[in-house]
């Protein structure tokens, strides 16, 4: 798991340092601010409350965009400028010689009615199966491959591209052949919408619950502190910071 | 003091080494407000 991990992410660890350290510097220089002025407790809920509070616009931002905020035309701010979710893609369901049996039906009357031969030139999703086609064939002949060769995504060629619609999901299936020899291979795919606005909607969901934590707090104690000023004790001083 | 220049190799390592020297001014710093007290 290690192993896997340094492999897919080697600066993982220093990721997760670096935002440990930017949480103590930027949150942090703050806190001693405002624990300076308000004590330590009310700094706290002024700075939670502060913090969530920009999170919520932030993320609101990254879910929704700037809306009806128009920059000569254009919206100015556009949606999913957050962290990014899984992005659209396509996945390959079933390959072998000829039709396949999935369970989309439309995938044993390939090529027949309800597929389209798509056009490489005005279809841009032509190139996205493609490529998706022979990362999954130069995966599945690199399992069969003794020794250090590497079967290049490259060495297949994918020919045929049609596309079908089976409801909202669009499907997609080519015939694909190792280049320097080889049985011709269907290969079907079905279009994944992915779900890119996922981690804004965390985000988003997160700021809210945390802020609906703190305010109330925030609330008691600054009650609490008005009745200082007007006649109340005052807290005990624990020094600065 | 020249081995420990040579960590950092990056801005990454930079910011933490950074943030690190701040939290030791910081108590440096409350632990001789603490003592002149």
């Amino acid at each position: 798991m290690t192993g896997l991990l340094a492999t897919l992410a080697p600066t993982f660890g220093k990721g997760i340092l670096v935002t440990i350290c930017a949480f103590i510097l930027f949150v942090g220089s703050v806190y001693v601010i405002l624990a300076a002025i308000f004590g330590r407790k009310l700094g706290y809920f002024v700075l939670m409350a502060g913090f969530f509070g920009w999170m919520i616009v932030l993320s609101a931002l990254w879910v929704v965009g700037s809306g009806p905020l128009k920059v000569s035309g254009a919206s100015a701010t556009l949606p999913d400028l957050g962290p990014r979710g899984t992005e659209p893609y396509w996945r390959v369901i079933a390959a072998g010689p000829g039709p396949q049996k999935t369970s989309y039906s439309l995938t044993t009357e390939y090529p027949g009615p309800g597929w389209t031969l798509a056009n490489p030139a005005t279809e841009p999703s032509v190139a996205t199966l493609t490529s998706s086609i022979q990362d999954y064939l130069a995966a599945q002949a690199q399992q069969h491959v003794t020794g250090d060769t590497q079967i290049l995504p490259g060495s297949f060629v994918v020919q045929n591209v049609q596309f079908a619609s089976s409801g909202d999901t669009g499907l997609g299936a080519a015939t694909a052949y190792f280049a320097t020899g080889g049985p011709a291979i269907t290969v079907f795919a079905v279009f994944d919408q992915g779900n890119v606005p996922v981690f804004s909607w965390a985000f988003l969901l997160a700021s809210l619950v945390g802020f609906a934590i703190h305010v109330p707090f925030l609330d008691r104690l600054e009650k609490s502190r008005k009745e200082i000023l007007t006649g109340g004790a005052a807290p005990p001083w624990y020094g600065p910071a | 003091m020249t081995s420990l220049l040579a960590l950092i190799t990056d801005g990454s390592t930079a910011f933490i080494a950074f943030t690190v020297m701040m939290i030791a001014i910081f108590v440096a710093l409350v632990v001789i407000i603490g003592r002149e007290r």
